[in-house]
């Protein structure tokens, strides 16, 4: 294993700003944005929006992490809204997201908690009618919320201008500057004016990408978290030893009593055990949902909305949905499949127990997944125990 | 390597994903016998008729240049058209006049076997003996063996993003409405070395403040565990051991799995059970929430959703009513005179 000197580093990279604000009203903010704020529900700041939302307010390059539901949106919303000059309607705040299901839920936050500053945000994202899309980004739309591919094509066309831009904001950060999107970030970033002010944030900031951050970051402020600090206690981690592959699926329908006492996302690696999850449950009459990169545009909003609403229960989905997707009634989560990367974990199981809600993470575990189970337990310093009868009890 | 190995290993997860989008795997160039079996010599079996999707495939798509022998480990071949019995003792029987470290016969997550494999040999020897075994009969089928795809080298491609990242030069402000293109004959674009792609490549000019350490960017590919192998393209990863579990040689099976499942004799949920609160109380870890409780947002969010909506169809409806106008017109003018429709069409156009 090498993953000893990766630790290591991860280690000697540390926070570097401890001031906090511990009230909204003391933050200096306007009170049109303040309304708004306390108009979407929140009375005070959590620990990241106590400590991230002032730098970058002051104009600080911010490198923020935080756990799972613990409100890092809000804290770029915010921070983005308080800095808009609301009499230029040119875009000033570009944010950008993984998912088109992420931009498009960053931007009814933003809308709502500009609600009363008569702010325009426009979610530019693939999958939509590119000619609506140049219309109403050259009618102007002071933030734009974007996918990366979307996004660039409409700086290339000229729809969406850059010359006024005063943030870039990375949510998901270490997702964004990853292997499949680092040279799309790479094109935008030269698209932008130099001076432009950088904000990443995730709950995952691996040391491998915290150095590729030096290219683009000007003596960041350093808001970190531990490994060993990330899992939530709110978060209950079970696994259950399903030996074979072969058996995940009666155990999952064993299971679905439970499933369905709240909502619950289900996780499998791709796209088409995804299909074939979904075609196994429904065939046993199970009422499932299901969502992946694969499906059309449309379709994907019309599952996303109705599982926001409740009206679909159990959504089983591919990573697309790990990172970022907040349905608050969502208490639990089940990796069918384990995830891929270490990162995954804590995003999979951070869509349940939002904002310091419970949550229940159950992990299906062949015997030759014991030891990738046991090296999240390790890594993230955290307890992964056997599943109890009574876990009804816990949701 | 047990079928549960593959199966639970996550970083051969969407490998079948990929491979089914493929054309078949190449044969060996020098090896190829153009048997009943090999449909991609273009005068077998496909050509006949009758497989018009493949044929269709292969006429758009030339088949892929035949993969060259691999000069360091792994010393691997595809192992096609082989029976969906074929057992790791079969294959290893078959190739035994080479040394054989690793089989893996493919088989989808309903157990069922893909019909082909992998099987890497000690040393490149091994592997050209192993290509002589091509079209040869494994349990009944004449089998192909190819050179398998190496693992893509990482660092071939240049790297674009090595540099500053920030450019060194304001963003022009947009001189006209639009720049791209499609409007290139408008005097007023703005400079093309500012629009252009290409522009980044030397980027030489960079600010002083900013000394740009290049030494970010690695030599030698990355170590198993740095990599996230759930990010790669599948085939980058067949043969790295990524310390996400299975890697393991064939010959190191789990111990045999009880027979039968045990089913989950779950409680029912009893009746104290307590309503979602917050739990953060603990002591044990600083909570991250602070002073702030949970806050239903849900409400806020379905309010935005609706006044979009709302604003979408109002968008919608003036678009629909201009057009009615437009048509409630349209015979008007036909009536009237023919000289208006060139000017609609020009209309339309704009």
């Amino acid at each position: 294993m090498h993953t000893s000197g990766l630790e290591l580093d991860q280690n000697e990279i540390e926070s570097n700003w401890d001031e906090i604000v511990d009230n909204f009203d003391n933050m200096s903010l306007s009170p049109e944005l303040l309304r708004g704020i306390y108009a979407y529900g929140f009375e005070r700041p959590s620990t990241i929006q106590q400590r991230a939302i002032l730098p970058v307010i002051k104009g600080h390059d911010v490198i923020a992490q935080a756990q799972s539901g613990t409100g890092k949106t809000a804290t770029f919303s915010i921070s983005a809204l308080q800095k808009l000059d609301l009499s230029n309607p040119q875009c000033q705040a570009l944010i950008l997201a993984p998912t088109r299901e992420l931009a498009q839920q960053i931007q009814k936050v933003v809308i709502a908690l500009g609600d009363f500053m008569k702010v325009q945000c426009h979610a530019c994202i693939g999958g939509t009618n590119v000619r609506e899309d140049m219309k109403i980004l050259e009618a102007g739309a002071q933030v734009v919320v974007g996918t990366p591919g979307r996004v660039f094509d409409m700086i290339n066309r000229g729809a969406l201008r850059t010359a006024d831009m005063k943030m870039f904001i990375l949510d998901e950060a270490d997702e964004m500057l990853s292997r499949g999107f680092k040279d799309q970030i790479y094109d935008v970033f030269q698209r932008l004016p130099p001076a432009t002010q950088v904000v990443l944030l995730s709950a995952t900031m691996p040391a491998e990408v915290m150095e590729v951050t030096t290219k683009f970051m000007r003596d960041p402020i350093r808001i970190l978290v531990k490994k060993d600090e990330l899992t939530l206690e709110g978060i209950k981690q079970f696994y259950v030893a399903v030996e074979k592959e072969e058996w995940k699926l009666d155990t999952l329908c064993d299971l679905y009593e439970t499933v369905t006492i709240t909502q619950a996302v289900i996780f499998c690696n791709t796209r088409r055990k995804v299909d074939w999850l979904t075609e196994k449950l429904t065939a046993r009459e199970f009422t499932v949902s299901a969502m992946h990169g694969d499906m059309e545009q449309g379709q994907r909003e019309v599952i996303m909305k109705e599982f926001r609403s409740g009206s679909s229960r159990v959504l089983i989905a591919t990573d697309l949905l790990a990172r970022g997707i907040d349905v608050q009634q969502v208490s639990l989560v089940i990796n069918y499949d384990l995830p891929s990367n270490k990162e995954n974990y804590i995003h999979r199981i951070g869509r349940g127990g939002r904002f310091g809600r419970k949550g229940v993470a159950i992990n299906f575990v062949t015997a030759d997944d014991t030891r990738m189970l046991r090296e999240i337990e390790q890594f993230y310093s955290t307890q992964i125990l056997e599943m109890p009868m009574n876990v009804a009890d816990l949701i | 390597m047990a079928l549960s190995d593959f199966l639970s290993d996550p970083s051969t997860g969407s490998w079948a994903d990929e491979m089914d989008d493929l054309p078949s795997a190449p044969a060996g160039d020098n090896f190829r016998s153009g048997g009943f079996g090999d449909d991609r010599g273009g005068r077998g079996f496909s050509s006949r008729g009758g497989f018009g999707d493949r044929e269709e495939r292969e006429s758009r798509y030339p088949a892929r240049a035949p993969v060259e022998l691999p000069t360091r480990p792994p010393y691997t071949i595809h192992l096609g058209n082989i029976a969906f019995d074929t057992t790791d003792a079969d294959v290893e029987g078959f190739f035994n006049e080479s040394k054989v470290t690793s089989i893996r016969i493919m088989k989808d997550f309903e157990d069922k076997p893909k019909g082909f494999g992998y099987v890497e040999f000690d040393s490149l020897d091994s592997l050209k003996k192993a290509l002589e075994r091509n079209q040869q009969s494994l349990c009944g089928r004449n089998v192909r063996v190819s050179v398998a795809e190496p693992p893509r080298e990482r660092e071939v491609r240049e790297d674009r993003t090595a540099g500053e990242w920030r450019r060194a030069e304001p963003v022009a402000p947009p001189a006209g409405r639009f720049g791209n293109d499609r409007y290139a004959d408008r005097g007023d674009r703005a400079p093309r070395g500012d629009r252009e792609f290409g522009s980044r490549f030397n980027n030489s000019e960079r600010p002083p403040d900013r000394t740009a350490v290049n030494s970010w960017r690695r030599e030698e590919p990355l170590p198993a565990s740095e990599t996230r192998p759930g990010w790669e393209k599948p085939r980058e990863r067949e043969h790295r051991d990524t310390s996400w579990g299975g890697g393991q040689g064939f010959a190191n099976r789990a111990p045999p799995a009880p027979a039968t499942r045990k089913k989950l004799e779950l409680k029912p949920r009893s009746a104290e059970a307590p309503a979602a609160a917050a739990t953060n109380n603990s002591a044990a870890k600083s909570s991250p929430f602070g002073a702030a409780k949970p806050i239903d947002s849900d409400e806020a969010i379905r309010r935005v959703e609706e006044r979009l909506k709302q604003e979408q169809q109002e968008k919608k409806e003036a678009a629909d009513r201009i057009r009615k106008e437009k048509e409630a017109k349209k015979p008007a003018a036909k009536a009237e005179e023919k000289a208006a429709e060139p000017e609609a069409a020009a209309e339309a156009q704009a």
